[in-house]
């Protein structure tokens, strides 16, 4: 069993994230986690994959979902190289669904944004990544949304501990 | 987009402001089903009553074609959804039914995708279905097929099968090493085959499955303290 989120903190009142060039509000219980999106199947992630921020929600029953602008500023990534598996109905909306893997970083303990020196753990995703189109009616969310299909599809074990308003996640499976 | 013009000469005629849909229905007739759009047309009945599906002679008949048509960008001042419900006469509702048993659709989700093209550009589930590369798609159908016969030989070794056309390439206990075979040993093009789980699946995986993501509309903007206050 190997530890991906080691005690993450999240915050109880509203603060900014700087990435990038950009501020990012980010609100109350708001479990932020920093993942990079790779191409499906590679044993390993690119190195010079970029490291974006996404809410961890566990009230999502999708695996991941980003927009297409996101993913194109802050990965570097068009959603035409990845290649589409079917439609999903988000929000009754039809949305695309593309094959990519979900890496996410290993936290230094009770710390958001430090990491581990080891590699991020891969979230082998088997609807692929939901991509909201550019210029769509309907907003997409701020931040790209890990959802709990996600761990449950790979089988992790999270706990929130309300009292420290901290995040664990682990691997249940053997290393 | 006629919801929206609605809304907008209301509140500029009674000089008022708010959800104009409060307090009265409105319902939505479906005029016409074309083979890639609906024509609606809404009408107001008068005030709503307080159980609104003791309302209207087709109350019911299509509970399922509930159209939430809010959006913050629609509808700012409210931030929250509008669900309009739409009412099929009963020609209507047999010629969509036709359509959808021709081209072997369920009829709800047909309904859904026909509305949507009538009120947007952005593409219907048939459209991204067809985006889908035809290599992966054959997979996708194979893999379709024989999922439960599959399902019985799942084992630690066994957590992922991979189909290239009708044929099954393997089994492996990541998708990775899958990939590694399709690629590198087979030289396939990830274009041509499709890796999935050995679990079940509700729906064919060029299906779409219906996912309530309660984002943005539920995204509390209060802090405890302001909560508190």
């Amino acid at each position: 069993m190997s530890k991906i989120l080691d005690q993450l903190p999240y915050l109880d009142a509203a603060a900014m994230l700087a990435f990038h060039d950009e501020q990012i509000p980010v609100l109350a219980h708001h479990i932020i986690v920093w993942v990079s999106i790779g191409l499906r199947g590679d044993f390993r992630l690119a190195e010079n994959s970029p490291r974006i921020p996404a809410i961890l929600d566990t009230g999502n029953n999708f695996g991941f979902s980003i927009a297409a602008d996101q993913l194109g500023r802050w990965c570097g990534l068009q959603p035409q190289i990845l290649e589409v598996l079917g439609p999903i109905f988000i929000n009754r909306r039809a949305l695309p669904r593309h094959a990519a893997d979900v890496w996410l970083y290993r936290n230094r303990r009770r710390q958001r944004d430090t990491f581990r020196s080891v590699p991020p753990f891969r979230l082998e995703l088997r609807d692929g990544i939901a991509i909201y189109p550019a210029e769509d009616l309907v907003p997409a969310p701020r931040l790209p949304l890990l959802g709990l299909r996600a761990i449950d599809e790979n089988s992790l074990r999270c706990t929130i501990n309300g009292e420290q308003r901290t995040v664990s996640l682990s691997d249940t499976k053997p290393a | 987009v006629v919801a929206l013009l609605y809304v907008c000469r209301y509140r500029e005629h009674y000089h008022s402001s708010g959800y104009v849909w409060q307090g009265r229905k409105r319902v939505l007739a479906i005029q016409e089903v074309a083979d890639d759009r609906i024509s609606i047309h809404m009408t107001e009945v008068g005030r709503l009553p307080n159980n609104v599906a003791d309302y209207g002679p087709q109350a019911g008949a299509c509970d399922k074609l509930t159209e939430s048509c809010g959006s913050n960008r629609l509808l700012p001042e409210q931030g929250n959804e509008m669900a309009l419900t739409i009412y099929l006469s009963p020609e209507i509702e047999q010629q969509l039914r036709q359509r959808a048993a021709q081209i072997g659709r369920d009829v709800t989700t047909l309904a859904h995708d026909l509305l949507q093209r009538s009120l947007n550009k952005q593409p219907t589930l048939d459209e991204i279905a067809a985006q889908i590369p035809p290599g992966i798609r054959r997979s996708q159908e194979a893999y379709w097929r024989d999922l439960p016969q599959l399902l019985s030989l799942k084992s630690g070794k066994r957590q992922w099968v991979a189909y290239h056309g009708d044929e099954r390439v393997g089994f492996g206990s990541t998708s990775a090493e899958l990939f590694q075979e399709c690629m590198e040993s087979r030289g396939l093009k990830k274009e041509e085959f499709y890796v999935d789980r050995l679990e079940p699946r509700a729906l064919p995986p060029w299906e779409a499955e219906a996912i309530d993501a309660p984002f943005p509309w539920s995204e509390a903007t209060f802090t405890p303290s302001e909560n508190r206050a």
